[in-house]
């Protein structure tokens, strides 16, 4: 059997129990059949891992195959950066909280999002052609740059520092105080559909990975994939920051997870990140529910089981995954 | 400390008549709640405060002559707008706090940080006040009152608030515990912020004759799950933040039960700077709490 057949045999099971122990895990005890109310509160909160996870994972994917580089993923490309900082003057503004403030935020987080992005685009384009190191590097770049602006409304904010900080820190409890659940379906659509579209370019990314010389001779619009791949990318990276803030490690590390199991074909690897992706965030997010009374951000978790976890990775398959 | 205050009035009783010369001339040490020993050349007529409730305090006492820089925080009593203001604990601008040549400076923290490190570096002497228990308020108070040079009108002041206090006190103490109103005490809406039973308002709550539902969370503050609200299910919410109306409240997502939303005992719009602010008007705060909690 294929190794990639055989682990969605085993992942299926495994993610219905995932988001069982999600919805049955928190504060108010464990148990699905407690408080009909409790479970109002962690339906919303688990549905937004799954989405948030799937879609970090698959974009982290999607990107280290079109730039061919290891280490590229959501984060590195400046976009969460934009993301963040356009959540986080929302905030400073006071559109998340007056009128038709539930739109505010979101649309922030994408408008800067996707200025961060074009960014990357503008800086990156040598000619005609968006070469991978370019955009790494600028993707450096833009990141720095939005890091300082959201400095900047860090020690401009008064009140709503709090929040602004929790955002950064990434925080599925955000969709709580989101005001009506309808932004959720939103996000839930963006990330359907760009995920469908990376799976349906797996086969196209592969070319790519031989090479853009190579994939360019035989036939495949290099650029034009490059750029539509991005979008997708940054895209559903927006839709994620404005719902549950900067969620960090997610991209990066569940890909090479993913590689482990099924190799490098990425019209395997992309459905099998998002699974995997999902997975990981539930459980990373009923662990940070229930370990402490407090509410502990789920970006600090992932950050610290992604990076031993990642060190991991690199050392004992350094020439086969890298 | 009660040592030092004990040597401190009998400066002041050598230092009656004309009372600032003398003591100039003796000098004056005092020792703050981090133990620090401060020596003061004479009674500080130009003083900064660090915290919105030092500076009540000491406008309480009558000493908003001598006050020459308050905190961006600052409100109350309105008069202190209009005094230069010095940033706040977070920003604080030491190039306008050495301008304005302060004889003292007087903050707030219960263990020593970077600011006191700086305020001790520029040579500008600096007290530090506890304000996390009842106790400590009266502390300060009796402190400020023998800076301000004042100690009888602070020694009424607290004797004031301590008869506010046995007043609830006594009307708390005949309600038996079962029957006091669970409360939460909403301090921010995103992300849900709680207080613990040792933050200040943990303290109100309870001299108010209400339960903390949140009470072992762990800290002071903390940000916490909206299900523990919902498992508590707290008889009253106050809400102390701007951000979130009592509509807004009733509508989240899973709340419904709670018996606060279901009998509509929400409060938000409290007067926070009363409520929150360990200052001379806590027992105001206390009054407004006791009224939620048993006259709705």
């Amino acid at each position: 059997m294929r190794r990639d057949v055989k682990a969605w045999f085993y992942l299926l099971p495994l993610s219905l129990l995932t988001v069982l122990l999600g919805l049955a895990s928190g504060p108010a005890g464990f148990g699905l059949l407690n408080d009909p109310q409790v479970m109002a509160i962690r339906l919303p909160r688990v549905m937004l891992g799954m989405l948030a996870g799937a879609g970090l994972a698959s974009s982290g994917a999607a990107l280290q195959a079109a730039l061919g580089n290891p280490l590229a993923e959501p984060y590195l490309l400046g976009v969460s950066g934009g993301a963040a900082f356009g959540a986080a003057l929302a905030l400073l503004l006071g559109l998340s909280a007056g009128i038709g403030g539930a739109l505010g935020l979101p649309l922030f987080s994408l408008a800067f999002g996707l200025l961060a992005l074009y960014a990357v685009y503008r800086l990156s384009k040598v000619g005609f052609r968006l070469p991978a190191e370019t955009v790494i590097l600028s993707g450096i770049i833009v990141n720095a740059f939005f890091s300082a602006l959201i400095m900047l409304l860090l020690a401009l904010a008064g009140r709503q520092l709090q929040e602004m900080i929790y955002l950064l820190m990434g925080n599925l409890g955000m969709i709580f105080g989101t005001q009506s659940l309808y932004l959720l379906w939103v996000c839930a659509a963006i990330i359907i559909l760009c995920t469908a579209y990376l799976w349906s370019q797996g086969r196209n990314l592969d070319l790519l990975s031989l090479g853009e010389q190579p994939a360019q001779s035989l036939g495949l619009p290099v650029e034009k994939l490059k750029v539509r791949i991005l979008v997708a990318s940054a895209l559903m990276v927006a839709a994620v920051v404005s719902l549950a803030g900067v969620i960090g490690f997610v991209g990066l590390v569940v890909p090479h997870l993913a590689r482990m199991i099924a190799g490098p074909k990425n019209s395997r690897l992309v459905p099998l990140s998002v699974v995997l992706g999902a997975n990981l965030l539930v459980l990373a997010d009923a662990l940070a529910r229930t370990m402490a009374p407090q509410e502990i951000p789920v970006g600090v978790i992932t950050s610290l089981l992604g990076v031993p976890f990642f060190i991991y990775l690199l050392r004992r398959k350094k020439r086969s995954v890298l | 400390m009660k040592q030092t205050l004990c040597f401190m009035v009998a400066l002041l009783c050598l230092g009656c008549g004309p009372a600032g010369k003398r003591a100039s001339r003796l000098g004056l040490t005092v020792t703050d709640d981090l133990g620090r020993s401060v020596a003061l050349g004479s009674f500080p007529s130009r003083i900064i405060s660090f915290a919105p409730s030092l500076t009540e305090m000491i406008c309480a006492l009558g000493g908003q002559d001598r006050l020459v820089g308050v905190t961006s925080w600052c409100n109350w009593p309105p008069q202190v707008k209009q005094k230069a203001v010095v940033g706040d604990m977070m920003n604080p601008n030491f190039e306008r706090m050495v301008s304005l040549k302060p004889h003292l400076a007087v903050m707030i923290g219960s263990r020593p940080g970077p600011l006191l490190k700086k305020f001790e570096a520029l040579d500008i002497p600096v007290l530090c006040f506890k304000d996390e228990t009842v106790a400590d308020i009266r502390r300060a108070i009796e402190v400020l009152g023998l800076l301000l040079e004042c100690p009888v009108r602070a020694d009424s002041l607290n004797r004031e608030m301590d008869q506010q206090l046995a007043v609830i006190k006594t009307a708390v103490d005949s309600v038996p515990r079962e029957k006091r109103p669970k409360v939460f005490a909403e301090l921010g809406s995103s992300p849900l912020f709680a207080a613990g039973d040792s933050s200040f308002i943990g303290q109100m709550i309870a001299l108010a004759g209400g339960i903390n539902v949140t009470g072992n969370i762990g800290s002071s503050y903390a940000a916490v799950n909206p299900e523990l609200v919902v498992k508590n299910d707290p008889d009253i919410i106050i809400v102390l933040h701007p951000q979130a109306s009592k509509k807004q409240i009733q509508q989240r997502v899973g709340w419904r039960n709670i018996s606060a939303v279901k009998n509509g005992r929400i409060y938000p719009g409290l007067d926070q700077d009363v409520i929150l602010r360990p200052g001379p008007r806590f027992t105001e705060g206390l009054k407004i709490l006791y009224g939620i909690f048993y006259a709705p």
